[in-house]
């Protein structure tokens, strides 16, 4: 349904309701049911985007710069089917949009990481680079970026144009629009690749983050200057330091009956969140463990420019959020996961094994600018 | 099945690509006249967890130490359902070692309805693994329901289930045996024109068919009749050789390696595209080409291999498969023999008879090695991929038989027997 339909269907079911209950009636169960949904996306304000202006003007400079063909892989419909389109995977077009920048001139490929600087801001733009950095050492340490060994299946799912044999590294990287970019109508900018999937909402001065998909592997290596790089350490460390910071007894609500090897409420779960919220409210905990709640939680919103805004909304549910884990509280070996979920924010941090995190931040409410039902 | 389900498992992952040790279960049903097989592939790594057992990264040691166990398990995570709500009786069968790149177990179920209900429609329950490991699926498929036409060759995926996905509705009703006869005869048809081997097997036996052997060597044009005489003869013996071993393979009375068929089948390639070359088994190619295909016919049993068929769905069966083959059998050599024949008359012949042969015998070497030593070659998948333009090969034989004709026309063969 359109937007317009349904804030005219939410608008007028309300007043009906508001009517039905000053004449001391009750409304009518189907119609109840029928108004939940809509009037939940009535409430939804949208947090504004400080750089939205920018991030068009970025877009419409990178766009400039592709031929006809290449802008019309870049810039696709705004719908659900293709903004759910998204992976921890890696791999090309057949499971994610855009243009990918092995498919791109030097020039296009600095206009397009223009504009991941400018969406992403300081502390957003360095983990993406940071991420596609692990990529790189990824495909090193696997003695090049092919698929290996023979008959692996992305030989044959692989390839978008130019794709095919190239997996791992920087420049399995894309870019993508859903919807023309605009200072006034909704458009979503799609930045991903292995171990990344950033959707980015837009409409007008407002916008949204979520989903906000960020991995790595490997978690920590040295580069060829000897420097260390640890992009998921926040984090993890934040994460870290809350379970260890539990009572025995807190710990004890907080651990979670099921085991997962991957994050839950992954690509094409979106919506899926599970009936029941679990573990220990952090209203229990200390202060201590508080800090570290609010510390995690700005580990993923400060990736966005609108950070702030999102810390100061989750600031307030904090007493409602709920903290879980499954595996070991080290957030280190294989099987380990820590989630937190509160009224809003929904946060999952997954240890494939030691060298090798899966997470994810979603705002229940407003993941692709609340665009879309799920 | 062992070629299956590696297929299967990559499909069930859809890419899920190195780095990612996140495997899939698979589940691969069959449905037979009155039970369903269930064969379930299960990821040590995920098991471990989902069961919660220190399981080591061994199938064999966990088969050994766990395999009991490991029974009852999967007996309280498989649930069928009959639709009016009575439950399938579940009896665990084997329990196998699986050793690719990762380790899984394989084990085999028996699902029986309860009197009375059907087998073809049921509430498959199931939740071995991510009652627990939430993140785990299990991708479920259909490798075998003859009324509808499915084979182990075209499974058909049925759904993905997970923990807030522990029940699917299955509902294969409506099928029939004229379905699944038509089903078999694709798969004849499909099982000649995908395999190359057999077809250059049949090219390289009709090759020499219009010539008359001088000793050592191959000499003139023998004549139409004779030409067609003979191919229809060795035709005909490949025929029923492999028919007899199609049945006998089928009914499950012999069973020999897959390595060895296929192996012996590459070597009678090669012996029959050495017989195009220099005659050394002229006047008794009917008991060669029929010799030869017993050891095809093998090959084509394995393919059939897993119905678990009544007497009358086999014979359906052998019969739609084998119609099938000799359908396309025929249309090869009606396609090609009338070309062949013309050119025989011509000098361009020998030539072609020689390229033919040697490239048949090029490619039947690097599938022997492939097969019977394991030993992996470019040949194989090049041979495959000319064979891939099999219709281009057709065009380019018949402007050569036009071309050859029409230059020729003065200074044909004379025939060295009667016509």
């Amino acid at each position: 349904m359109q937007r317009p339909t349904l804030l005219v269907l939410a608008g007028a079911s309300g007043v009906l309701s508001l009517g039905l209950m000053a004449a001391g009636l009750e409304p009518a169960a189907p119609l109840a049911a029928a108004q939940a949904p809509a009037a939940a996306s009535v409430a939804v304000e949208l947090l504004a985007s400080p750089r939205a202006a920018d991030v068009v003007d970025a877009a419409d400079a990178f766009l400039a710069t592709l031929s006809d063909e290449q802008r019309a892989i870049a810039q696709i419909e705004l719908k659900p089917s293709l903004a759910i389109r998204w992976t921890n995977f890696p791999g090309g077009s057949e499971r994610r949009n855009g243009v990918f920048y092995r498919d791109l001139k030097p020039e296009q490929v600095d206009a397009a990481i223009k504009v991941a600087k400018v969406a992403l801001g300081e502390e957003g733009f360095a983990r993406y680079q940071e991420v596609r950095a692990a990529d790189d050492a990824f495909a090193k340490g696997r003695g090049g970026r092919g698929p290996g060994g023979p008959g692996g299946p992305a030989q044959k799912k692989g390839g978008g144009p130019g794709g095919g044999g190239a997996m791992f590294g920087s420049q399995n990287y894309m870019i993508a629009f859903l919807g023309k970019p605009s200072k006034t109508t909704p458009w979503i900018l799609q930045l991903g690749g292995h171990h990344l999937a950033i959707n980015i909402y837009y409409k007008g001065t407002a916008g949204a983050a979520t989903p906000y998909h960020v991995a790595a592997q490997p978690t920590v290596w040295k580069d060829e200057q000897g420097n260390t790089h640890d992009p998921l350490a926040p984090m993890r460390d934040s994460l870290h330091g809350l379970l260890a910071s539990l009572t025995p007894e807190q710990s004890k609500q907080a651990k979670l009956e099921a085991r997962f090897n991957d994050v839950y409420v992954g690509p094409q779960k979106d919506g899926k969140f599970p009936a029941k919220s679990e573990g220990v409210l952090v209203s229990e905990l200390s202060d201590v463990s508080k800090d570290f709640v609010r510390k995690a939680i700005a580990a993923w919103t400060g990736d966005s420019p609108q950070g702030a805004a999102y810390m100061k909304l989750y600031e307030a549910d904090l007493d409602k959020i709920r903290v879980s884990y499954s595996g070991t509280t080290d957030v280190g070996e294989r099987g380990d996961y820590v989630r937190i979920d509160g009224p809003r924010v929904w946060i999952e941090f997954a240890t494939q094994g030691s060298d090798h995190y899966h997470t994810i931040w979603r705002d229940r409410l407003t993941d692709y600018g609340a665009e879309f039902s799920f | 099945m062992r070629r299956l389900l590696p297929a299967l498992l990559l499909l069930a992952v859809a890419g899920t690509a190195w780095g990612h040790p996140m495997p899939n279960s698979a589940v691969v049903l069959r449905i037979h006249r009155d039970a369903i097989d269930a064969e379930l592939t299960l990821p040590i790594g995920e098991l471990a967890v989902g069961w919660d057992k220190p399981l080591p990264p061994d199938a064999v040691a966990i088969v050994e130490q766990y395999g009991e166990e490991l029974k009852d398990y999967v007996r309280a995570h498989v649930r069928p359902i009959a639709p009016d709500g009575r439950p399938w009786t579940v009896a665990v069968g084997e329990v196998a070692p699986v050793v690719e790149q990762e380790p899984d177990v394989r084990v085999s179920l028996k699902m029986t309805p309860p009197p009375g209900a059907p087998v073809d429609r049921l509430t498959f329950g199931y939740d071995a693994i991510f009652h627990r490991l939430v993140t785990h699926r299990a991708v479920v498929s259909l490798a075998g329901d003859w009324r509808n036409g499915v084979t182990a060759d075209e499974p058909v995926i049925l759904g993905t289930m997970r923990d807030t996905d522990v029940t699917l509705v299955v509902d294969r009703s409506g099928g029939g045996w004229f379905r699944g006869f038509a089903a078999m005869f694709r798969l004849g048809v499909r099982h000649i024109a995908e395999g190359t081997d057999h077809l250059l097997f049949l090219l390289a036996l009709i090759l020499p068919a219009p010539l008359v052997a001088e000793g050592w060597r191959w000499g003139g044009y023998a004549g139409v009749r004779t030409a067609l005489r003979r191919i229809v003869e060795v035709v005909t013996a490949f025929t029923v050789g492999h028919s007899i071993t199609l049945v006998v393979g089928a009914l499950g009375w012999a069973r020999l390696p897959d390595a060895l068929v296929e192996s012996a089948i590459a070597l009678s390639i090669f012996i029959s595209a050495v017989h195009a070359l220099v005659p050394i088994f002229r006047g008794r190619e009917v008991y060669i080409a029929g010799g030869f295909g017993l050891v095809h016919g093998l090959a084509f049993a394995a393919t059939l291999d897993g119905f678990g068929l009544d007497p009358w769905t086999l014979a359906l069966t052998v019969l739609g498969f084998n119609l099938g083959i000799e359908a396309f059998q025929i249309l090869v050599v009606l396609a090609t023999m009338p070309w062949l024949v013309l050119l025989a008359r011509t000098r361009v012949y020998g030539p072609l008879r020689t390229a033919g042969a040697v490239f048949t015998g090029i490619a039947a070497a690097a599938w022997f090695a492939e097969r019977a030593f394991d030993w992996p070659n470019p040949i194989g998948p090049l041979v495959e991929g000319v064979a891939a333009h099999g219709v281009w090969l057709l065009v380019g034989l018949i402007a050569l038989a036009v071309a050859a004709g029409w230059n020729g026309r003065r200074e044909l063969v004379e025939p060295a027997g009667a016509i």
